[in-house]
């Protein structure tokens, strides 16, 4: 594991959860795939949209990868993803939306598929093949 | 009118009032009048022509005898007085006031004095002018010549020729006054007499133009004189008329034979009279009374025809109305239907008509012995007989009513009238008009028949409308008026005569939202000329709404457009009401339902979501530690999680299935295998790879529920690789679709552990599992079965223990 750490595939991930555990889990399987140098969580949506517009000014210190839960108490992700619309085009362009959810509902699936910000509708839990896939798909291409 | 006589003669006779009725006495005056006229003119003509050409010689004589004096030098005193002497005209000289100085004999004869000297003493201008007026001076240094009258010594008048001068000296003072004077007497008195014939033929001419209707006819028929009259009743203009043949005014065709008789009665110089009928210029038809009346020279022969008219069209027309009114009656009679009899005093006929005859069947012989009491109905007779008393003591018998008897014994019901037949004052018999009522009476009884039973229908249907609440009404378009039954009053909950208004009006009975509907309808019905249909809303006059089906259509075509609309209308505000309950229960039950599968979803998320913490602690676990104690403790965990987890997600498909209903889009089977492989790849469990092997042939892309397949292939397939035989080296499941026109073929194959025929009746059962071995929820396959069974398919399972199972499914496209 160790030997993978100078390659990290992102400087900065957000993961939005309300589940301590899912936090943990997630956490934990992001650093173990050296998927980025910074993983910043965050337990409600609503913070999670403070933090952002906080930074919004300095984009480098944008995320450039969310991990973002759907059932939420508060503001649920879709509402996360209403109000993340409201951000600047630069905030848009720079963060990579994947929604991460033990939904089966299709029509979460659906809402969450045709959002212009969403990449992709992974199901819980982030496992290890689900990892492989993600850094198989974002892996800079260079050696 | 120049002849004051004539005038007093004639006008009060042709002014006469009855002057139409013009007796043939007059016309022979007149024909006599001209007779003698065209007499006396030819006479006098030829005793002008015999004067003038005695005239005309004795001037030649004078001329020859002055000639001769003028061609002797020698005018010598004897000669001039010899002259003098013996001429028969007279030669005279006179003073100035009035003396003769000489007169010469013949002179002295010629005045019918006896000598000389008395003329010498009289005075010309007393004794010799009737009037001193008439005397003429002649202006002196010329000669002059002028004809006047002058007073004979008896006082008979003698007209003359007068040749004087004056003679006088060389400074032009008169000497005396010299001339001759012939007798022209008898010249004049011929000229007056011609005039005063001319005038009064002219006089006779006129009078006759003003009254009749005259032309003349030459010899040869061709019109050389037609007057005013003429041109005015035959509407030819004079220049039409004259020098055309006299048949040019002639009515041709059907007064033919009578013109031909006509034609030769006069040209045997015999007067011809008749009625004639013409046609005038414009077409119209007149008709004269003509008298032609040939003229005859004396050499015996006709020179000319006068025709005389008068227009007598006025009465010929009455005549003609009289005649065709009269053949009008008889005809009346004779094809009257009615049966018309004319009995005489006894009872026998006189008179009966054709159909009399004809409904009767008696021949005119067979009636001729017979009488009325014979043919009538016994019922009937004596009142029949009392009837026919009181008429021949002249009383009209209406309504009377009886019954004939035929000659085939048929009866004849008649109705009718009687009436006393009168000659002179006296009743000779009986005339009836009847009416054959027999077929009356008896369609009247069928009528009466037929309407009872039309009643009873009519009640019948008003009953059922008033069951059904169902209106009917009908629209005339002709004359766009509107009828109804009762139920449509009754629906509408208005008067009939509140109905009694334009089509357009009847409009403003609808709520006004659903007007639109109503008027877009009728407009169809005008212009499309089939039907309608509408459901609307009807305002009843307390306020209150009703809910009204209406139907209707165009019907009774003539030449392709439609005489009636005819409709129904139908109150359906009670099942408008149970409609709206079932809507709002259905919509509130549909509510209902994405509630419950929201929350089905919301249960299921909360169930899967700690697990699937779980399995990221476990996997975490997995990863942090080389204990092959923990490493196997935690597998059992993350495979208890897993069944657990797989337990709730068929309770979701099987609620899902339960209760949705059935969507249907295009299926792309390739696209849902794939993704179904693709979950089932890493499928835990025995760690062997199936074979998949997928077999598609899509005759045509079916439509159908998604999801439902989804689950059906889901749980078959998984349970293929769930199931699979240890023992096998191969294990495959083997997945073939066909599609057709009609059905959908699935079939999935195994080489798996299969299942014993004890447990194949069972496996679609709820929570059945074949053996404790068994790792699923026993749910599976009867969601399959009962996925299947929504989309109306079936199911069927092949299984041999140890060698495999194969599932066939058939899905039919609707």
């Amino acid at each position: 594991m160790e030997s993978s750490e100078e390659k990290r595939i992102f400087e900065k991930v957000l993961v939005i959860d309300d589940s301590e555990t899912d936090r943990y889990v997630a956490k934990r399987m992001l650093q173990k795939y050296n998927f980025a140098n910074e993983i910043v969580v965050q337990d409600s949506a609503t913070k999670a949209l403070i933090y952002l517009q906080t930074i919004e000014n300095t984009p480098d210190e944008l995320p450039q990868f969310i991990f973002l839960d759907i059932r939420m108490p508060e503001m649920d992700g879709f509402g996360f993803l209403e109000e993340f619309k409201k951000l600047s085009d630069t905030t848009k362009s720079r963060c990579t939306i994947v929604m991460l959810s033990t939904s089966l509902d299709a029509e979460d699936f659906n809402k969450a598929s045709s959002n212009p910000f969403v990449n992709r509708f992974l199901n819980k839990p982030l496992d290890k093949e689900k990892m492989e896939i993600l850094i198989q798909d974002f892996q800079p291409k260079f050696p | 009118m120049n002849n004051p006589k004539l005038e007093k003669q004639c006008t009060p006779y042709f002014n006469h009032p009855n002057q139409q009725m013009i007796n043939a006495e007059l016309l022979q005056t007149i024909s006599q009048t001209y007779d003698e006229f065209f007499e006396t003119q030819g006479r006098l003509e030829a005793r002008i022509v015999e004067l003038e050409e005695k005239l005309l010689k004795s001037n030649s004589n004078l001329n020859q005898a002055a000639t001769h004096l003028s061609s002797e030098k020698e005018n010598t005193e004897s000669k001039y007085k010899e002259l003098f002497e013996k001429m028969a005209d007279g030669i005279y000289k006179s003073t100035e006031e009035g003396k003769f100085i000489d007169v010469n004999p013949g002179f002295v004869k010629m005045l019918g004095y006896d000598r000389k000297e008395e003329l010498l003493a009289i005075d010309i201008k007393k004794d010799l002018y009737f009037d001193e007026s008439e005397r003429e001076v002649d202006q002196i240094g010329e000669e002059g010549i002028s004809i006047f009258r002058l007073k004979r010594k008896d006082g008979s008048e003698i007209w003359v020729e007068d040749r004087g001068q004056y003679i006088t000296d060389d400074a032009g003072k008169i000497l005396y006054h010299e001339g001759n004077l012939r007798d022209v007497t008898s010249r004049i008195r011929t000229q007056q007499h011609l005039y005063k014939s001319q005038k009064e033929t002219s006089d006779y001419r006129k009078a006759l133009d003003q009254s009749l209707i005259v032309s003349i006819t030459n010899q040869d028929g061709i019109i050389t004189y037609a007057n005013e009259n003429l041109c005015k009743i035959s509407k030819h203009s004079k220049e039409e008329l004259i020098g055309k043949p006299h048949r040019y005014i002639n009515y041709h065709g059907e007064n033919d034979e009578n013109i031909l008789e006509q034609d030769e009665t006069v040209e045997k110089g015999i007067v011809w009279r008749g009625e004639v009928k013409k046609k005038a210029k414009d077409g119209s038809i007149y008709w004269v009374d003509q008298t032609i009346i040939p003229f005859i020279n004396d050499e015996g022969e006709i020179y000319q025809y006068l025709t005389i008219r008068i227009d007598i069209t006025e009465k010929k027309n009455a005549e003609l109305r009289t005649r065709e009114s009269e053949e009008n009656f008889r005809e009346i009679i004779q094809s009257s239907n009615d049966l018309i009899q004319s009995l005489n005093i006894d009872g026998s006929f006189d008179f009966v008509n054709a159909s009399w005859l004809k409904t009767m069947e008696f021949t005119e012989k067979e009636l001729s012995k017979m009488k009325i009491f014979d043919i009538i109905s016994e019922d009937y007779l004596s009142k029949c007989m009392a009837t026919f008393q009181r008429v021949l003591g002249g009383e009209k018998a209406d309504n009377v009513k009886t019954i004939f008897i035929t000659k085939s014994n048929k009866k004849v019901i008649l109705e009718g009238s009687a009436v006393p037949r009168i000659k002179d004052n006296k009743v000779i018999g009986v005339r009836t008009f009847l009416r054959n009522v027999t077929e009356r009476e008896v369609a009247e009884a069928q009528t009466a028949a037929a309407n009872e039973q039309l009643e009873i229908k009519i009640d019948q249907l008003r009953e059922s409308q008033e069951v059904a609440q169902l209106g009917t009404w009908v629209l005339d378009f002709k004359t766009g008026k509107t009828s109804h039954s009762n139920e449509f009053y009754k629906i509408l909950e208005r008067e009939e005569k509140e109905l009694d208004i334009p089509i357009k009006d009847q409009l403003l009975f609808f709520h006004p939202e659903d007007r639109s509907i109503v008027s877009e309808a009728f407009m169809n019905v005008i212009q499309e000329q089939k039907g309608y249909q509408f459901e609307a809303r009807l305002l009843m006059p307390n306020g209150k709404v009703k809910n009204i089906f209406a139907i209707g259509r165009c019907s009774a075509f003539e030449n392709g457009s439609p005489l009636r609309l005819l409709g129904t209308i139908q109150d359906i505000t009670d099942r408008k009401i149970v409609e709206l309950k079932l809507e709002n229960s259905i919509s509130e039950l549909k509510k209902t339902n994405a509630e419950l599968d929201k929350f089905v979803y919301s249960v299921s998320h909360d169930l899967r979501a700690p697990l699937s913490s779980m399995l990221g602690v476990i996997e975490i676990s997995e990863e942090d530690t080389t204990d092959e104690m923990m490493l196997m403790h935690l597998k059992m965990l993350k495979n208890s999680i897993k069944k657990l987890d797989g337990f709730i997600l068929d309770i979701l498909d099987y609620s899902r299935n339960a209760r949705l209903e059935i969507k249907k889009e295009v299926i792309d089977f390739n696209e849902i295998l794939s993704d179904i492989t693709q979950n089932l790849k890493y499928m835990g469990g025995i760690n062997r790879i199936v074979d998949i092997q997928v077999e598609v042939n899509e005759k045509l892309k079916i439509r159908s529920d998604k999801s439902r397949l989804n689950i059906i292939l889901n749980n078959l397939v998984s349970n293929a690789i769930r199931y699979q035989n240890e023992q096998t080296p191969n294990p495959f499941v083997n997945i073939k679709i066909d599609t057709s026109d009609t059905e959908t073929g699935i079939i999935i194959k195994d080489n798996g552990i299969g299942i014993s025929a004890e447990s194949q009746a069972k496996v679609f059962e709820m929570f059945y599992r074949v053996s404790e071995a068994s790792v699923g929820s026993g749910l599976g396959l009867y969601i399959v079965k009962e996925a299947v069974e929504k989309l109306h398919g079936e199911i069927e399972l092949e299984s041999t223990p140890g060698t495999g199972s194969t599932f066939k499914i058939r899905i039919p496209n609707n």
